[in-house]
């Protein structure tokens, strides 16, 4: 009974010419958006690869003028790029922070259009101001296309068009006193219908992205658990809609009022929800735009510039004195010691500045952080979002992913800053140890928290609720 | 605007010091908001809104909005516009899809032809119920609109003319679609068929083109990364004079003292140290200028791509020319811009003259509040609606080629019919 059903499915479907076209350009459109991902990120790849090989040029050429000077071959006028004196790492190995996707990143374009990958670490940057590319805002309105956009917002109108009238087509031609005289409740008649035509989506979906993912030359076996993600998202964001197809035909109406109403369906859930939920995010947690910390930013930066250079020098060595011992029994001669001293204000200056706007830039971030996190919470009553932003995840460009980055490269900076700065106090010189130790900037995807429970849940839970509704109606109709 | 009068008080209250200190000090501008951005946001949450001048280096806007967004802002911004633009038309599909196939289901349509109701008639009347019911909703909520957001307080003036072109450019895109949605109506032969067609084509003309077409212009013309930026100015900025390295101005030194017919910097009437600066903040500009004019060319190479999208999509040309109209547009962001840079060269042009001509060379000058409160004034005006409109001459063509189009496409609904 079954294998007929099956092959009478295959049959209807082969022959609805409309389905086969549609099918065919939803192919075509998931072979474009992840090629074209794979493009950009190959063209990122390379680029990071360029900065990667110019950091060690830079380095070798640090390590060449380090060896002559030491050699006594080479002399600096000036000394701020003389590789024996601190700041010359400041000065001329600017550490590069550089993001890397997963190597999924071709199925979702996540902020990865938003924020730069790559951008050098200067050790005082401004703290509220973050690296950005340079930009067009035009194409960031509109976003880009990837396939996280096919299979968030388009699929479901394929499972729509492919099953909106699973019930009311047999009412409406008349068939369904035929299908209830057969020895199957129509129940089992329905679902089966559904599971046939989801099996066929499902593999033709997997197998078309796979397909794109050989030819954009992504590793399958690297990527096994992330494919295996995705999958299960994918199955349970196209059940999730197929239950709700099944839903609506429960309802026992036409065909036409079926399709209005899942199309009404549809844009509730992936138009109308997520720009509720935006409103309701902003309104409940608002931040303050960055531009509005400017003005206590800069005063604080007034007032630490303002004060005298002894007292502020006096004022921190009180409170490191450590650093005066280690002066103490520095090698420099008067003329260093003079150049030193002007680089001891700076840095210390710099860190108080740093110190007193700490507050206002925690108090920014701790805002931002709460008002993310309560999105990712509400964001669980849209199955498009959860979907959109488990992708995000998947390909390693989610708002959590650059988050981490961000903080990474702040944690570096930190560190690059306080090694340098370090040995600036202690008027030291630049050892060939020094740089073999510096420190180097690290980041990985794997370091994020992905949710990719919390997303499974939420989908399931979505697919829970549409399965215990259709259960309802089902006896309320009495199928 | 609050945040701009207390970056103004910073300016003011800074310390006493050398003018070019506070020429790195600098001072922010923040792009003000205007009034009908309450209509259409724009690009706003897109581009940024703070610019740091300062001396030596022209900055990209900061703050960008987007940078701190979650990913919900991506499904779509709830504003007037998102409604107007993106979610009036799916009104007039819902109340459009099924004026002819209704008839034809209900078998009414026989009724009516047995009546000798000339078409062109019926056509009218059609097309009239659609548009009137379109405009019934459209027209007040415009209004009230109109009414709210000339009222609430804190943002530029209101421009009326501006806003009646707001409703000039909806009214013309719904018409598109009432148009569109007759006629698929139609052509289709069960209401079912005609809904989804016309959905495909409100998702391919306000979903599907523009990401495509911005995708392509991605592919086709990439924005250059911040370090390759970087080395774009190194190589524009190479070998000119560096106000900060006396060694670079040893020629202009020489120069300027055969000029002035002395033998050392110190005899000069004026501070040479000002005139350097002056004269590499030259290089600084000139070198930026180049850098940011090949950045732009990019940026307006993109741009006229995605535009040509509008030939697919009715929806990009009234969305571009409604962020146009609201002031919201990367072209009022740009022109915005421009204005900061042309204010930025005065800034810093004041600061080192007042360094070259309130000291001599050599000695130690700090300026006071006196100076800082002189500097020159920053004004921005936005552009005329002339000016609007000539930059949008583009937008306007393909929204009016669609409104024919589409009425054309009426008109083959009457020809067909006289056939039968």
């Amino acid at each position: 009974m079954l294998s007929k059903m099956f092959h009478l499915e295959w049959r209807n479907m082969t022959n609805n010419r409309w389905l086969l076209v549609s099918f065919v350009l939803l192919s075509g459109l998931i072979l474009v958006s992840t090629l074209n991902r794979s493009y950009h990120h190959e063209m990122y790849q390379a680029k990071v690869d360029e900065v990667r090989q110019a950091q060690i040029v830079e380095f070798q050429n640090f390590l060449a003028d380090y060896d002559s000077v030491k050699a006594g071959l080479k002399e600096f006028d000036n000394q701020r790029i003389n590789p024996v004196f601190p700041f010359s790492l400041e000065m001329r190995l600017i550490p590069q922070a550089v993001f890397e996707p997963t190597g999924l990143a071709l199925i979702a374009i996540g902020k990865s259009d938003i924020h730069a990958g790559i951008f050098p670490v200067r050790t005082f940057s401004d703290p509220i101001n973050k690296a950005s590319v340079f930009y067009n805002p035009s194409t960031d309105l509109f976003g880009s296309f990837d396939f996280a956009f096919v299979l968030v917002f388009l699929i479901p109108l394929i499972v729509i068009a492919f099953s909106y009238n699973i019930l009311s087509e047999e009412r409406e031609n008349g068939t369904l006193r035929m299908v209830m005289s057969q020895p199957v409740s129509l129940m089992a008649f329905l679902v089966s219908r559904i599971s046939f035509r989801f099996l066929i989506l499902f593999a033709a979906l997997i197998l078309v992205l796979l397909l794109s993912m050989v030819i954009a030359g992504v590793s399958l076996s690297e990527n096994v658990t992330g494919i295996t993600l995705l999958s299960g998202y994918t199955a349970l964001y196209l059940l999730f809609w197929f239950g709700v197809s099944l839903l609506v035909n429960l309802l026992g109406k036409s065909s036409s009022f079926n399709i209005t109403s899942l199309l009404g369906v549809w844009v509730f859930f992936v138009l109308v929800i997520p720009t509720l939920l935006h409103v309701t995010v902003e309104t409940l947690y608002e931040v303050p735009p960055r531009s509005e910390a400017l003005v206590e930013i800069r005063n604080a930066e007034e007032e630490a510039m303002s004060q005298d250079r002894d007292e502020i020098l006096d004022r921190y060595f009180m409170d490191h004195p450590e650093f005066i011992e280690a002066a103490e029994g520095s090698s420099a001669d008067e003329q260093w010691k003079e150049t030193y001293e002007f680089y001891k204000w700076l840095y210390v200056v710099r860190q108080n500045i740093a110190e007193a706007v700490s507050p206002i830039v925690n108090d920014y971030c701790d805002r931002l952080a709460r008002q993310q996190e309560f999105a990712g919470t509400i964001s669980a009553l849209s199955p498009a979002v959860v979907l959109k932003d488990a992708m995000s995840s998947l390909a390693g460009t989610s708002t959590d992913h650059y988050n981490h980055f961000h903080r990474s490269t702040e944690d570096f900076r930190l560190e690059w800053m306080s090694t340098i700065r370090d040995k600036m106090l202690r008027e030291e010189f630049v050892s060939r140890d020094d740089l073999d130790a510096l420190p180097r900037f690290s980041y990985s995807p794997t370091d994020v928290n992905n949710g990719f429970g919390r997303a499974g849940m939420a989908l399931s839970l979505h697919l829970l609720a549409v399965c215990g509704l259709i259960l309802l109606f089902r006896k309320r109709v009495g199928v | 605007m609050q945040a701009q009068v207390g970056i103004d008080e910073n300016w003011f209250n800074q310390r006493d010091k050398n003018p070019h200190g506070a020429a790195h000090f600098g001072i922010y501008l923040l792009k003000p908001e205007s009034r009908l951005s309450l209509v259409d946001r724009g690009v706003n949450r897109y581009a940024g809104t703070a610019f740091f001048v300062e001396g030596h280096v022209r900055n990209e806007a900061q703050f960008r909005k987007i940078e701190d967004e979650t990913g919900l802002v991506r499904f779509g911004e709830l504003t007037p516009a998102y409604i107007l633009i993106t979610l009036m038309p799916l009104f007039i599909i819902l109340i459009g899809f099924n004026v002819f196939t209704k008839e034809r289901e209900a078998g009414t349509w026989r009724m009516l032809q047995s009546h000798d109701v000339p078409l062109h008639k019926l056509l009218i009347g059609k097309w009239a119920g659609v548009t009137f019911t379109t405009f019934m909703l459209f027209i007040p909520l415009f209004i009230l609109m109109g009414i709210i957001v000339s009222s609430v307080s804190g943002f530029g003036d209101f421009s009326f003319a501006h806003y009646l072109m707001l409703g000039v450019l909806y009214s013309l895109y719904y018409l598109i679609f009432i148009n569109i949605t007759l006629i698929v109506s139609w052509f289709s032969k069960q209401s079912g068929t005609a809904f989804i067609t016309l959905l495909a084509v409100w998702i391919v003309a306000t979903l599907v083109i523009p990401k495509l077409f911005v995708s392509t212009a991605q592919y086709l013309n990439p924005l250059p990364d911040t370090n390759t930026v970087a080395e774009m100015y190194r190589e524009a900025r190479a070998g000119g004079i560096d106000g900060h390295i006396p060694s670079s101005a040893r020629e202009l030194e020489k120069q300027v003292m055969e000029e002035y017919g002395v033998d050392t910097l110190e005899d000069l009437p004026f501070n040479f140290a000002g005139y350097r600066l002056q004269a590499g903040e030259e290089y600084d500009t000139k070198a930026y200028n180049h850098v940011f004019s090949q950045i732009r060319s990019t940026i307006s190479d993109q741009d006229a791509l995605i535009r040509k999208g509008s030939v697919f999509s009715p929806f990009l040309p009234v969305r571009n020319l409604s962020m146009a109209m609201a002031f919201t547009d990367v072209n009022t962001h740009w022109d915005f811009s421009e204005a900061v840079e042309r204010y930025r060269q005065e800034f810093v042009l004041y600061l080192n003259e007042d360094l070259m001509y309130s000291s001599r060379t050599g000695e130690t000058y700090l300026a006071g509040s006196d100076v800082w409160a002189a500097k020159p004034g920053f004004s921005y005006e936005l552009p005329e609606m002339e000016d609007v409109i000539k930059a949008q001459t583009d937008n306007i063509f393909m929204l009016f080629g669609w409104v024919v189009f589409s009425f054309l496409g009426l008109l083959t609904i009457r020809q067909k019919t006289e056939e039968v």
